[in-house]
C-alpha cells in the first residue's frame, strides 16, 4: 500500500471529525470571554482601567483623611502637653468661658427691666407696657422710683414720637413683648 | 452563506445569541481539531476555549474572501500550534520516552476500514511532536518547508518525524485489526 493512500484514508477519516464538547467549555468561554473584554481598554464600557481609577482614587483619599486626622491628634496631644507644661494656667482660661453663660444668665433679666424702664417703645406698644408697669408698679412696692422714671419716659416718647427712629421701634417692640411675657408669667 | 453572514455580523456586534449560534455550529469541529494537537481532553477542552475567545475577539477582521470554516479552522490550528510550543519542554521528553518503540521496523498495514474514533484514540496516543507534524501534512496539507518554518525545526526532522509518525500509526491501526478479528472469530 502507498503512502499517498494511507494519509488519504486517515484525512477522508479524520477530516470531519466532530466528537461532543462538553458543556463545561462553554462556561469557560464565557468566563474567558467575559476576563478579556475587562482587560480590554475600552472608553464606553466598565473594565479594568476605570476599576484601577476608582481603587487608587479611594485609596488616596483614605490616606488623605487619616494624614489629616492623624495631624489633628498630633495638635490635640501638643495642646495638652504645652497645657500640662503652664501648670494649669491654661485650665482656668478656658474654663473662664463656661462660666459666662452663668454670669450672663442673671444679667438678661435686669437687663430687660432695665431697657424696659429705658428705651422707648412703640405708639402701638406703648399703651400695654404702660399698663403692665403700673401693675408692676402696684405689685412691687419695692422699685418706685424705677417706675416713676418709666412713666416720665414713657410720657416724653408720647409728647415727641416723631423722635424715635424705626430701628429703635423694632427693638423696643421686641423688648416690649418680652415685657409682657414676664408679666404674664409673673400672673 | 445568508445564516453565516448573519452570524458574523452578530458576532461582530458582540451579540450572544449570534456567539452562541457560531459556537453551536463550529464547537465539534473545532474540538475535533483540539483534540488530534492536544495531549489529553482536557488539554483539548482548554485549547477549544481559547480559540472561541480568539474568533469572537478577531472575527471583525475575518474579510469574507475565503471559506469561512477554512478561517475557523486556522485559528484552531494555529492556536494548537502555540500550545504545542508551549509544551515543547515536555513534548520533547515524552518524545523521547517513545523513541525506542517508534524505531522498530515498520508494521505492515493492513487494509481495513476503521472508524474515526479508532484512528483518533492511535493518534491520541502518538508522541506530541509526531502527532503535530502528521496532523499538519496529512489533514491540514501543509509542505515540509512550511511546517519547518511553522515548528522552527529542520526540513529532514519533519520529514523524518512524519516518517515515525506513520509507522507508529500503522502498528496502532494493525492492533486494533488484530483485536477486531479476533473478536470476529
Amino acid at each position: 500500500m502507498s503512502e499517498d493512500r494511507f494519509f488519504q484514508q486517515v484525512k477522508a477519516t479524520m477530516a470531519d471529525y466532530s466528537p461532543e464538547v462538553p458543556e463545561s467549555v462553554y462556561v469557560g468561554i464565557r468566563k474567558k470571554l467575559w476576563w478579556s473584554n475587562f482587560t480590554r481598554l475600552s472608553v464606553t464600557r466598565f473594565n479594568i482601567w476605570y476599576l484601577a481609577i476608582l481603587i487608587t482614587g479611594a485609596a488616596a483619599a483614605i490616606s488623605v483623611s487619616q494624614a489629616a486626622d492623624s495631624a489633628e491628634t498630633e495638635n490635640a496631644v501638643q495642646l495638652q502637653t504645652s497645657a500640662d507644661a503652664s501648670g494649669g494656667v491654661m485650665a482656668v482660661t478656658e474654663s473662664a468661658p463656661s462660666e459666662e453663660p452663668a454670669a450672663s444668665g442673671v444679667q438678661p433679666e435686669e437687663q430687660t427691666s432695665a431697657n424696659n424702664t429705658v428705651d422707648p417703645m412703640p405708639a402701638k406698644n406703648h399703651a400695654v407696657a404702660q399698663t403692665d408697669l403700673t401693675a408692676q408698679e402696684t405689685e412691687s412696692p419695692n422699685q418706685p422710683k424705677q417706675a416713676s422714671a418709666t412713666e416720665e419716659l414713657s410720657e416724653s416718647v408720647n409728647q415727641n414720637p416723631q423722635t424715635v427712629q424705626p430701628s429703635e421701634s423694632k427693638t423696643a417692640s421686641k423688648k416690649g413683648l418680652k415685657v409682657k411675657t414676664y408679666n404674664s408669667g409673673d400672673k | 452563506m445568508l445564516e453565516y453572514k448573519q452570524i458574523i455580523e452578530g458576532c461582530i456586534r458582540g451579540n450572544r445569541s449570534a456567539q452562541d449560534a457560531l459556537y453551536k455550529k463550529f464547537s465539534s469541529l473545532l474540538f475535533g481539531i483540539c483534540l488530534r494537537y492536544a495531549g489529553n481532553r482536557m488539554e483539548a477542552q482548554d485549547v477549544l476555549q481559547e480559540v472561541f475567545v480568539k474568533i469572537y475577539n478577531n472575527i471583525g477582521s475575518y474579510n469574507n474572501e475565503g471559506s469561512f470554516e477554512g478561517w475557523l479552522r486556522r485559528i484552531a490550528v494555529n492556536t494548537s500550534i502555540t500550545n504545542y510550543r508551549k509544551n515543547l519542554k515536555h513534548a520533547y521528553q515524552k518524545d523521547v520516552d517513545d523513541l525506542m518503540r517508534t524505531n522498530e521496523e515498520p508494521a505492515s498495514y493492513e487494509d481495513l476500514e476503521y472508524t474515526a474514533e479508532e484512528m483518533m484514540s492511535c493518534i491520541e496516543r502518538m508522541p506530541a511532536g509526531y502527532k503535530t507534524i502528521f496532523n499538519l501534512y496529512v489533514i491540514e496539507g501543509f509542505m515540509h518547508k512550511e511546517i519547518s518554518e511553522m515548528l522552527n525545526i529542520d526540513v529532514n526532522t519533519s520529514k523524518s518525524q512524519l516518517s515515525r509518525a506513520k509507522n507508529y500509526l500503522q502498528r496502532e491501526l494493525k492492533n486494533i485489526a488484530t483485536v477486531k478479528i479476533i473478536e470476529h472469530v
